[in-house]
């Protein structure tokens, strides 16, 4: 077991490595030089520490309640509630004294760094840039031969420990660039961009990327943008080189120095940092308080065990940093205010029978439903909401099984009950009555097979639920939550940005003592795409093996925990087909394994969104003397070879492990010919569209084929190719020239071949090109479609495939190849099928099995009864 | 009322009018009916396959084989899913499309060729059907359409049924093209090919269907008809018909050929290709493509059309040359690939390439 001490005293290894405390047993603590203390040694010290103001007082604070947590820990047995109060008490004085000591008091990065910083303090940064030589603008090109790995000392870490790395690029004092706004513009001759802005990130200035009158100074690149030196000039901001760079970062002196800008971002620093001590402290104060009212109750004799003050002291950071009221939500402030003030006007709108949208227009609303990413508090925000108006929560998550019966059993009974509560409690006050209830179905887009028409009737709930409901999901656009659209108000929670995060974070760092720097906060947020809950599980991991998160392993802590997004198909079309990435400055930060892991994010799509967008490109990776269509030529020819793959892989071979190559050949290659800018939107693959109107088409020619293959003789592409253009002749013409009296010639016609009304229909469909009939149809006079459609539906008409169902004639069992002896006796009719003369035999045969009788109108049976010979046909699908 | 290619169709062998030498021969399979062996035959489209298949029927059973009706099959395939299959028959034949079924064809060859295999006809008797009018033969005729697009399984499948119960059945496969039927089946099979008509006896049957009919035409007409049809007498009847009815049962030499729709796209297609040579092009030929496949036009018959064509258009050897090697090409990755679109386009762009230059 590691003891929880040893995390507290290497918290303050570099602000007081005097107090540092440790348990050489531990195989961690035994690689380096320790001190050990006795632990019961440390309240003393405490005291002694309470007098020095010079030293950080919040530092010390920590440590105390640290000690005192420990300590609780430690010797649970022991730990009286008296020694547990004399504890807080000395936080609470050391609470009362810290803002006078801040005044005072350096921030711990730089403690620790502080050797170096023996310049002037007073120096402010607008005389270091004066002494530093502004670039003239009308000639941009410096060039040096300094060679510099950014890389490579940015992965190193430490910069203390690789002299090599401070030769190269000189070491700026902590924080040195604070208060200064930088704009990058135009290449640097040896930082790339990017280093650049973390470098000038790093030591705490802000990094933009547009140049205004805000800008303190410019790094001018080669190649800069003409715009931006005019917009130099104009605004008269001071423009210096990479050189110059360099010199200002070896020149500032910490913490930016004089100078009033540097004074206010410091100030702005300190009062972020002195909001998270508060907060920090009002944390402990609350817990301490839990604790005693455990330790008072377990006094009075109550059956309070020691599990139970454990369970206190174990919970996950993310329940123990959970907001506990509606100011700790870290952004979407506006999104809460709108579900607070829905959920505290809901019973106005009930009285009303939301009718009336009111003028925020929430009023017609008896649901809600919270959507947005993952780790962004939606959860979190329902239930604080909830509690804040009175409300108790009754929740129904994925982990509940929520098919439309079990919805039913349970949640409806709970929709009825608090109708009537509703009834009783009109004149009550509401907080009082405990009977108000807000259902909050979470995870609604989780329901799936198992949960067979859950999602129906949890909309139908939605429209005549008497008792508020929150919905929540991730993904509000699928087709699967199209039932909720309209009946639910929408309220989108999306990611907060860093600035919101950070308080909170800093708040957490001190609470358990570990150091963040505040400008790395960003790089977390960057790294998990702003969710909160993997931020604070993140540090919960980090600092059980260090207790700094700062710039010398922010990068790799951002690496290691980077959140794999699997990307959509639009945004994986957007990077494939992005110029910049074949380039060969691109290609280094943007290599081919990365290229073929956005086929692999989704590799249905990522062919077909190749396929759809290529032509519509501006392609800025041209070869010299290459043509747009050359380029064109080659990535269809390589799309048309990634489907031989996709063959392979796909069909009975299932080649599997293609996979990778089918990523170049149908993605990648083709991609990389015409990649550059987007002509215009990225349209949705348009094959699968096409592709089930080809199914739906090969099915209605089945059908007409079907029909048709008593009197033709041919498959269905040769009724397609042949027939069809002569036979819609013969189905239309009649009825363009002669009008209404071309209709019985049609009919005549169609009863020839078996079709019907809708077969007539779709054989107008299917021509393309310049015989498509929609034209020619709407020329038709309506009266003759209508007397068409009529004359067609009075009379009977023969059909070729009757299907019988369980009838004696056809079926999956019986053998219809069943010799028909009342056939046989025909078998010497003459060549072509002659219709009078068996009639009267196969009559007597067809009302028996004939459904088709049966199931046209009494009227048109007894036509086809007295005289059979109006429909010579009907007799041939016996 | 029917069409003209249905109402002139001949119904004996007899009033089969072209290809005389195959008449002769199935007339003389029809005498030895006893020992009529399992036949394939193949020829292109619309030389008569299924006339001349009917024809032999006719000649073997009497006319009773033009007693068609259409059945309804059920089958359950071994993943419980209940598939449907339209069986067109008569007291003596069965007709069946397996490829209607696509990859479940070998569910329709095992169930329904086997029961039927299986089931002896018991009312058989000596002689002719003319003779006596019972049952002509104890062996059923099954015929299979479309067998070239049958799966590799189901032609397994059928080699032992055609062995095992060849006293009770006999098979006509009909086909386009024999390269994808399996050697075994061809070595149990009598292999007929049924040539299309040459241009004179497309030439006769036209005329003798335009003076039944009253319709006058100029001889010269015929020809173009003839020519333009590409040996394909249904093609050739459909497009006699169609220029007529334009034309109010009147034809001259001078009148137009109706193409059909599909080809008449095809054609503009390959006009704007070699006159507009660039992306945008390209882009408009997708749509076009798109809405050719959608209304079930294969996409062989698309770059075949495409490519004969462009092929006319072009006056250059090697440009000639060029385009036909990237039609066959793509033709092979058409084959060989899932999605025709890609392989149309590629062919498309890299023609516009070829020719730009």
């Amino acid at each position: 077991m590691v003891d929880i001490r040893e995390f507290f005293g290497k918290g303050q290894e570099t602000g007081r490595p005097n107090s540092k405390s440790s348990n050489a047993s531990t195989k961690r603590e035994s690689a380096r030089p320790t001190i050990r203390n006795n632990s019961a040694l440390n309240p003393i010290e405490i005291n002694d520490l309470d007098e020095d103001t010079n030293c950080n007082s919040n530092m010390a604070k920590n440590e105390q309640t640290g000690e005192a947590d420990l300590l609780e820990i430690k010797l649970p047995n022991q730990a009286s509630s008296k020694r547990v109060s004399t504890m807080e008490t000395s936080s609470k004085a050391q609470q009362q004294a810290a803002p006078s000591v801040k005044q005072k008091k350096e921030p711990p990065q730089r403690a620790s760094k502080s050797k170096k910083a023996s310049v002037n303090e007073a120096i402010s940064a607008d005389e270091i840039l004066s002494q530093i030589p502004s670039v003239d603008l009308s000639a941009v090109h410096v060039k040096e031969n300094v060679t510099f790995d950014f890389r490579g000392k940015s992965q190193a870490g430490n910069d203390a420990e690789s002299a090599a790395d401070e030769a190269d690029f000189p070491e700026g004092r902590p924080n040195c660039l604070l208060g200064l706004t930088i704009v990058f513009t135009g290449l640097l001759p040896t930082l790339e961009r990017g280093a650049a802005e973390a470098i000038a990130k790093r030591y705490g200035a802000r990094v933009t990327k547009s140049i205004s009158s805000k800008t303190s100074v410019v790094v001018l690149g080669d190649e800069a943008g003409p715009k931006k030196l005019e917009k130099i000039k104009q605004l008269g901001i001071k423009a210096i080189d990479e050189d110059g760079f360099r010199q200002l970062i070896t020149g500032m002196p910490a913490e930016g120095g004089a100078g009033t800008a540097a004074e206010k971002a410091r100030q702005k620093l300190k009062d972020q940092e002195d909001q998270a001590q508060r907060d920090a402290a009002e944390m402990v104060r609350k817990e301490a308080e839990e604790l005693k009212k455990l330790d008072t109750s377990r006094a009075a004799g109550a059956d309070v065990n020691e599990i139970d003050r454990l369970r206190e002291e174990h919970k996950l950071w993310t329940v123990k940093y959970a907001p506990t009221n509606l100011n700790q939500i870290c952004g979407n402030k506006t999104s809460v205010n709108k579900l607070k003030n829905w959920l505290s006007n809901w019973s106005s709108y009930q009285k009303q029978g939301f009718k009336q949208p009111g003028r925020d227009g929430l009023g017609v609303y008896r649901a809600a439903m919270l959507y947005g990413p993952p780790g962004i508090g939606k959860t979190t925000a329902a239930h604080l909401v909830a509690k804040e108006l009175g409300y108790d929560v009754l929740e129904q998550n994925a982990s509940d099984v929520r098919s439309k019966s079990l919805l039913n059993a349970g949640v409806k009974n709970a929709l009825d009950n608090t109708s009537v509560v509703g009834f009783f409690k009109q004149r009550v006050d509401r907080t009082a009555n405990g009977q108000n209830f807000v259902i909050v179905m979470d995870e609604v887009d989780g329901m799936s097979g198992g949960d067979r028409g859950g999602v129906g009737q949890l909309a139908q709930f939605c429209r005549k639920t008497s008792m508020p409901m929150i919905l929540i999901c991730n993904e509000r656009n699928l087709p699967k939550m199209r039932p909720f659209d309209r009946v639910c108000l929408d309220i989108q929670f999306r990611r907060p940005d860093a600035n919101s995060i950070k308080a909170r974070l800093m708040t957490i760092a001190v609470r358990e003592k570990f150091r963040l720097d505040p400008n790395v906060v960003e790089k977390l947020v960057q790294s998990t795409r702003g969710d909160i809950r993997q931020i604070i599980n993140l540090l919960s991991t980090v600092t059980t093996t260090t207790k700094q998160i700062d710039h010398d392993n922010a990068y790799d802590i951002a690496l290691s925990w980077e959140k794999n997004v699997a990307l959509k198909p639009f945004d994986i079309a957007h990077k494939l087909f992005e110029g910049r990435n074949y380039t060969e400055s691109g290609a280094k930060s943007f290599p081919l394994y990365k290229k073929m892991e956005l086929y692999f994010d989704d590799f249905d799509f990522a062919p077909l969104m190749v396929q759809e967008n290529y032509l519509n490109t501006k392609p800025t990776v041209l070869k010299p003397g290459q043509t747009h269509l050359e380029a064109v030529a080659e990535a269809a020819d390589s799309i048309s070879e990634g489907d031989l793959v996709e063959r392979k892989i796909r069909s009975s071979e299932q080649l599997w492990s293609l996979l990778p190559f089918h990523a170049i050949m149908s993605s990648v290659r083709p991609a990389s010919r015409v990649a550059g800018q987007m002509a215009g939107r990225i349209n949705f693959t348009s094959w699968l569209g096409q592709n089930s109107k080809m199914g739906k088409y090969y099915r209605i020619l089945q059908e007409l084929q079907y029909h048709t293959r008593l009197s033709t003789s041919t498959d269905k592409l040769g009724f397609r190719m042949d027939y069809m253009p002569t036979l819609k002749r013969r189905l239309l013409d009649p009825l363009v020239k002669e009008g209404a009296d071309g209709i019985s010639e049609v009919i005549r016609i169609m009863d020839q071949y078996y079709l019907s009304k809708d077969d007539w229909d779709s054989i107008m469909e299917f021509m393309i090109g310049p015989d498509k009939t929609d034209s020619i149809l709407k020329k038709i006079p309506t009266a003759v479609k209508s007397g068409f459609t009529r004359k067609y539906n009075a009379a009977m008409h023969p059909v070729s495939i009757y299907k019988t169902g369980s009838t004696t004639a056809v079926g999956g069992k019986g053998p219809s190849s069943t010799p028909d002896f009342e056939d046989i006796v025909d078998a010497d009719d003459d060549v072509p099928p002659a219709d009078d003369e068996n009639e009267s035999k196969d009559d007597e045969i067809d009302f028996k099995k004939d459904k088709l009788i049966k199931q046209g109108k009494p009227k048109a049976k007894k036509r086809a009864a007295g005289a059979t010979k109006k429909v010579p046909a009907k007799k041939r699908k016996t | 009322m029917s069409l003209w290619v249905d109402k002139y169709r001949p119904k004996s062998l007899e009033a089969l009018s072209h290809t005389k030498e195959l008449n002769y021969f199935l007339q003389s399979l029809s005498s030895e009916a006893r020992d009529l062996p399992h036949l394939l035959l193949y020829g292109p489209n619309g030389s008569g396959k299924k006339t001349r298949c009917m024809a032999l029927l006719q000649a073997i059973f009497g006319s009773g084989v033009y007693k068609l009706k259409i059945d309804v099959r059920q089958f359950t395939t071994p993943s419980n899913r209940k598939l449907e299959l339209n069986v067109v028959s008569s007291p003596y034949h069965l007709e069946i499309t397996p490829s209607d079924m696509g990859n479940n064809d070998r569910i329709v060859i095992q169930e329904l060729l086997k029961e039927v295999a299986q089931v002896e006809q018991v009312d058989f008797q000596t002689g002719s059907a003319s003779e006596s009018g019972g049952l002509a033969h104890r062996y059923k005729c099954v015929i299979i359409n479309e067998a070239d697009s049958l799966t590799r399984d189901a032609q397994a499948a059928l080699r032992r049924t055609m062995e095992k119960y060849s006293r009770n059945i006999r098979l006509i496969m009909l086909c386009d093209t024999m390269s994808s039927i399996i050697a075994p089946i061809k070595s149990r099979c009598l292999l007929v090919r049924v040539p299309s008509p040459t241009n004179s006896e497309t030439i006769d049957i036209l005329e003798k269907v335009c003076k039944d009919e009253g319709v006058s035409a100029e001889a010269e007409i015929f020809n173009k008809i003839a020519d333009s049809s590409n040996g394909n007498l249904r093609n050739a009847l459909l497009t006699l018909e169609a220029m007529a009815l334009n034309n109010e049962m009147s034809l001259k030499s001078t009148s137009a050929i109706i193409r059909p729709d599909w080809l008449v796209v095809i054609l503009k297609m390959a006009n704007h290709i070699l006159k507009d040579k660039s992306v945008g092009c390209l882009v408009e030929c997708r749509s076009t493509l798109y809405d050719l496949l959608a209304h079930c036009i294969p996409a062989k018959t698309i770059l075949q059309e495409l490519a004969f064509a462009l092929l006319k258009n072009v006056n250059d050897d090697t440009l000639k040359l060029a385009i036909m090697k990237c039609a066959s090409t793509f033709d092979e990755r058409l084959r060989l690939g899932n999605k025709p679109i890609y392989h149309l386009e590629g062919f498309i762009a890299k023609v516009m390439c070829e020719t730009s230059s």
